[in-house]
Order: structure tokens, then C-alpha cells, then sequence
């Protein structure tokens, strides 16, 4: 009786189901992508930043001007032939503005990527091995934290002369102590926490724990610091250049071309528009993007 | 807390001592005589160095530096006969710190109410705003808005005078030029402390008690968001003095910044070391003075950071 197949029913399957994540498995990355890209500002500034950086790279194989090319065309207005006018040698401005995009550019990115590293170490260490040596170095730390680092970046370049090397080693004399003062104390709340413990009883020596561990870990507040300094550096090198400083003829940042403009200032402005222009573009497309990434990495903290 | 204060002190000295020691060596190995042009004698050379005390061995210039220093003597210039570093301090500074104090006083009351608003707004149109606009104007660097203005309202609409003479009128570029980026810095702190605080119990329990919406606006929330703002007082102080640098200069302002930019073109290194260390010590001491004021009115701050 109890076999009649009418009395039984079989299980509705879907029901089992119905609990199953069909979302596909994110990674973290992953994640942080998909809130930036919702930041409609971080957006728009990551690709104006990517256009940029496009046209720096690619645009002077495509002008038919060399940056230091004199001609006899002086101080043009806009027009066809020379898109931003010429300066008062003749030189092409949009040719010019193109290389001071790409100093300007190396500059930020790089004096960043040289300060990250030396920061995350020296931080890294400090944190790592505590004690008496931590103390030391967080010491010289708030010595070099306290002294206003422009000063003395003019006084380097002063020695070493006006050139990209001489900017860059002023950048970095001082430019690390903030990644090394947030990598330490990061370093310091990971310390206590099980995988790191874990790797350790593996046997995973200090350096691999530190940066393979730590670092992973760590690398969200030091992104977000990172995205902030780069325009910090671009506008650092655009004032020195611009108090006179700066990189000499006949190479040109975005600073020294304001600063060249100066003197026409009243006659052609629009010499000194085009690179200031780009300058505001530049740190604000960078700002954007700092800004959203800080929002990607850490959705607690959203403004 | 003396010990947190002692502590502090120490190292402002400690600091002070690195940046005169950095400077006096990095001027010295400057290349060349200040005093070597073309046509100089080796013995007119030879005595003025001698004059100067150039002649004698770099460890002993150092100590009588360091020994004039301590007596508030920063040095002569080299390229200017007659003229010392206090002098051109005694007659930049004053102008130098009017203007300083004046573009800061003023971010500070602005920048505070539109933190404020930003926090307080239901309006997300309104906050994305001035989010936006707050991004826009830290992103301009200060000389760029010097010469915006200059443009603008100097030589285009020509309603301010272009040249600095001292009057009202020639005060407003200036003061905006310097008072743009610590308004927009300000309110994003304001805005951020304030959004904090404004969650907090006890704003809940001041409006439970049905106290008014000003009253709990600026007592208790207020009143705890400014806090940070003491920490950031000294670095502002120390970006107001290298943003004077480049005003100064646009407007033909006669501060201690635009000297500073003309010795630097002219090469004139001692004016530039004195200065370094008068505008180095201003800004050290500032830092000093505003983590002392955070330590005294938040006494939790010592015990982290004294560690």
C-alpha cells in the first residue's frame, strides 16, 4: 500500500538550491575595482589620467616639432600649424607642454615609487623588530619629519644644479618618512595576528613574513598614501620650477613654462594658460582618483 | 605631562640643531667663492674671505656660526655689502606674517562653516558639490591661483590694483591666493570630525534633553570636531610661508618670501642659509607649539604619541 508511487512525490529539488551563492567568487581586487568604477569622480579621473598620459607618451612621435626646435615664428597666437601658439624663441608650446606633461609626469610617479620602497622598508623593519633599534629610527624619523623639506630641496638643487636627478634626490630625502611612519605602525598591529604566527611556525624567516604577509596586508592604507603624494610631488617640482628652481632650458616642465611665460605675461597670456591648465588637470584627475581609491580600499570610510 | 612636554622640547631642539647643521654644510659645498667673478685679484679674494672668516678651517666656520647663532646673528650677505639677515628679516617678516595671519584667519572662519555645511546638508547634490569644489581648489597650486587673479581682475577687468602698495584693496588677491587651499583642507577636516562627532552618544543624549539645534551644533559637536584642527595648525603655518614664497613674489609683496626667492636667483647663499633656518625655526616651533596645545586640551593624545 505504502509503495503506491501517487502517495510519494519526489523532492522538489530547487528548493535545495535555494541557498546556493550564484554570485561568482570575487577577489579582492576584484571588489576594490568594482567600487571605484561606481565613483562616477575616481572614474572620470582615471581616464582623464590615462589620456594624458597617452598623449604624453605618444603625442611627440606624432609632432612635427622638436621641444627645443627655434624657429622664426615668435610668440604666435593658437592657430593650425601650432595648436598652443609659439613661445618667444619659437619654440612650439603644445610640443613644449607635451615633454613638461611628461617631466612632470616622471617626476611625481617616480620620486613616489623610490619613497614607497624605502619607506616600507625602513618602516617595515622598524616595526618589525621593535624595541630600542624601533625607537632609533622612529626618532630620525620625526628629525626629518619636523625640518620643512622644501628648504632644504632647494638647497640640493642648488649643489647638484637645476636638472630632473637633483628634484628627484631632494623628493627623496625626505618623501619616504610618511609611508615608513604608516607601514610601522601596520607592521605593529599585524604582529600579534594568527597567520602571521602560523607562517612563522612553518618556519618562514622574518623577510618572507614582513613582505609577503605583512606587506599584502599593509598595502591598502599605503596605496591610498601613495595616490596622494604623487600630486604632491608634481606640485612641489611645478613650484620649484617655477620659483626658479626648477629644470633649466632647453628642457621644460609644466612649472618652468609658466615661469618662462611670466614676463609676456600681460602680452600672451595664453602661454601661461596652457601649462597652468594642464598642471590643475594633472593633480585634479590624480586628487579624483586618490580620493576613490581611498573609498574602494576601505567602504567603512566613505565620505 | 612635563615629561610629554620636556620631551617635545628636546626634540625640537634636536631638530633645530639637524636643520642648521644641513644647511651650513650643504651651503659650503656650494661650488666656488661667493666672492670669485672674472675680475677679482687673488689677493683682494684672498682678503675678503679673510674678512668674511672664509679662511678658516670648515669646522671652525661652523662653531662660530653656530656660537652667532645662538646670539640671534644669522649672518651677513655676501653679494649685498652692508646688509645682514636680520635686517631683511626685521623688515620682510612683519609684512610676511600680517599677510600670513590675516588668509588664515580667514580660512579658518570659512572653512569651518562650509565643513560644517557640508556635514549638515541633506542635500546630496549639494554635498557632492562642494566635495567636488573642495577637490577642485586643493588641486590648484597657490601660484597658478596668484596668477588667475593677477589675470582676471588685475589686468582684465583691472578692479584690483596689480602692484602691492599696502592699501586694502591691494590686500584681496594676495590674502585669496593664500587662503583658497587652507579653505578647501579645512573644510574636509571640519567635514570629516564633524560627520564623527555628530554620531556620538552624547549628541543623541543633548538632543534626548531636547536642547536646541544651534546649542548642540556648536557646543557639543563643534566644540569636539575643532580639535584636529589644532594638530594641522602647524603645517598650515609652514604652507602659508612656502606659499608666501611664490604671492610674495607674483604681487611684489616686499615679505621675507620674496626675498627669500630673490636671494635664491641671485645666488646669495648666506641670505638663503639664514633664511632657511629663520623660516625652518618659525615653522619647528609652530609644530611645536600646536602639539603642546593638543596635549594640553586632549590629554589622551600623550599617552600614544609620548611612546
Amino acid at each position: 500500500m505504502l509503495q503506491k508511487s501517487e502517495f510519494f512525490k519526489p523532492i522538489d529539488k530547487s528548493e535545495q538550491d535555494s541557498e546556493f551563492i550564484a554570485m561568482e567568487p570575487h577577489s579582492f581586487w576584484h571588489d576594490v575595482w568594482d567600487r571605484f568604477r561606481s565613483n562616477r569622480r575616481a572614474l572620470i579621473g582615471l581616464i582623464v589620467l590615462l589620456l594624458i598620459v597617452l598623449l604624453a607618451v605618444l603625442g611627440p612621435f606624432f609632432s612635427p616639432y622638436p621641444y627645443d626646435g627655434m624657429g622664426t615664428e615668435v610668440n604666435r597666437g593658437p592657430s593650425g600649424t601650432h595648436w598652443f601658439g609659439t613661445d618667444a624663441l619659437g619654440r612650439d608650446l603644445f610640443t613644449r607642454v607635451l615633454y613638461g606633461i611628461r617631466i612632470s609626469l616622471f617626476v611625481g610617479f617616480v620620486s613616489t615609487l623610490i619613497n614607497c620602497v624605502i619607506g616600507v622598508l625602513y618602516g617595515g623593519v622598524a616595526g618589525y623588530v621593535g624595541g630600542r633599534t624601533d625607537a632609533a629610527m622612529m626618532r630620525f624619523v620625526d628629525v626629518l619629519y619636523a625640518v620643512p623639506s622644501l628648504l632644504y630641496i632647494i638647497l640640493l638643487m642648488m649643489l647638484f644644479g637645476a636638472n630632473v636627478g637633483s628634484i628627484m634626490v631632494g623628493m627623496c630625502v625626505s618623501g619616504w618618512v610618511g609611508i615608513a611612519r604608516l607601514m610601522r605602525t601596520q607592521v605593529i598591529s599585524l604582529k600579534g595576528r594568527e597567520y602571521v604566527l602560523a607562517a612563522y611556525t612553518e618556519g618562514a624567516g622574518p623577510a618572507r613574513i614582513l613582505f609577503k604577509h605583512m606587506f599584502s596586508n599593509a598595502m591598502s592604507p599605503i596605496l591610498v598614501q601613495a595616490t596622494l603624494a604623487i600630486p604632491q610631488a608634481i606640485f612641489q617640482e611645478a613650484f620649484l620650477s617655477f620659483i626658479g628652481m626648477g629644470i633649466s632650458a632647453p628642457q621644460a616642465s609644466l612649472g618652468t613654462l609658466a615661469q618662462d611665460a611670466r614676463m609676456y605675461m600681460a602680452i600672451y597670456p595664453h602661454q601661461m594658460i596652457c601649462p597652468i591648465v594642464m598642471i590643475c588637470i594633472i593633480i585634479f584627475a590624480l586628487n579624483f582618483i586618490s580620493e576613490g581609491l581611498s573609498e574602494a580600499l576601505d567602504p567603512t570610510n566613505s565620505r | 605631562m612635563l615629561k610629554y612636554i620636556v620631551k617635545r622640547l628636546a626634540m625640537g631642539v634636536v631638530t633645530m640643531f639637524f636643520l642648521i647643521t644641513i644647511t651650513f654644510w650643504l651651503t659650503r659645498l656650494m661650488p666656488g667663492s661667493p666672492f670669485a667673478t672674472d675680475n677679482i685679484s687673488p689677493s683682494v679674494l684672498a682678503a675678503l674671505e679673510a674678512n668674511y672668516g672664509l679662511d678658516k678651517p670648515i669646522d671652525q666656520q661652523f662653531v662660530i656660526y653656530l656660537q652667532s647663532l645662538l646670539q640671534g646673528n644669522l649672518g651677513v650677505s655676501y653679494t649685498r655689502t652692508g646688509v645682514t639677515v636680520n635686517d631683511l628679516i626685521a623688515q620682510g617678516f612683519p609684512v610676511t606674517l600680517k599677510l600670513g595671519l590675516i588668509s588664515f584667519a580667514i580660512a579658518l572662519v570659512i572653512g569651518t562653516v562650509i565643513g560644517i555645511w557640508m556635514s549638515t546638508t541633506k542635500s546630496s547634490a549639494v554635498k557632492g558639490w562642494l566635495i567636488t569644489g573642495s577637490t577642485l581648489f586643493i588641486s590648484i597650486p597657490g601660484f597658478v591661483l596668484a596668477i588667475v587673479l593677477l589675470m582676471v581682475f588685475g589686468q582684465g577687468l583691472k578692479v584690483l590694483p596689480v602692484l602691492f602698495d599696502g592699501s586694502f584693496l591691494s590686500y584681496i588677491m594676495p590674502v585669496l591666493a593664500l587662503a583658497v587651499y587652507p579653505i578647501a583642507q579645512i573644510s574636509r577636516l571640519v567635514h570629516a570630525s564633524y560627520t564623527e562627532a555628530m554620531n556620538q552618544d552624547y549628541v543623541v543624549m543633548a538632543r534626548a534633553k531636547g536642547l536646541g539645534k544651534r546649542r548642540i551644533q556648536l557646543l557639543h559637536i563643534l566644540k569636539n570636531a575643532m580639535l584636529p584642527l589644532i594638530t594641522v595648525c602647524g603645517p598650515m603655518i609652514a604652507f602659508q610661508i612656502t606659499g608666501s614664497f611664490v604671492v610674495e613674489s607674483i604681487f611684489t609683496i616686499p615679505g621675507i618670501g620674496e626675498e627669500f626667492v630673490n636671494s635664491v636667483n641671485s645666488r646669495d647663499y648666506t641670505v638663503i642659509m639664514g633664511l632657511t633656518i629663520f623660516l625652518g625655526g618659525v615653522i619647528i616651533i609652530t609644530n611645536l607649539l600646536s602639539d603642546l596645545a593638543c596635549a594640553l586640551v586632549d590629554p589622551r593624545i600623550k599617552l600614544d604619541k609620548a611612546s
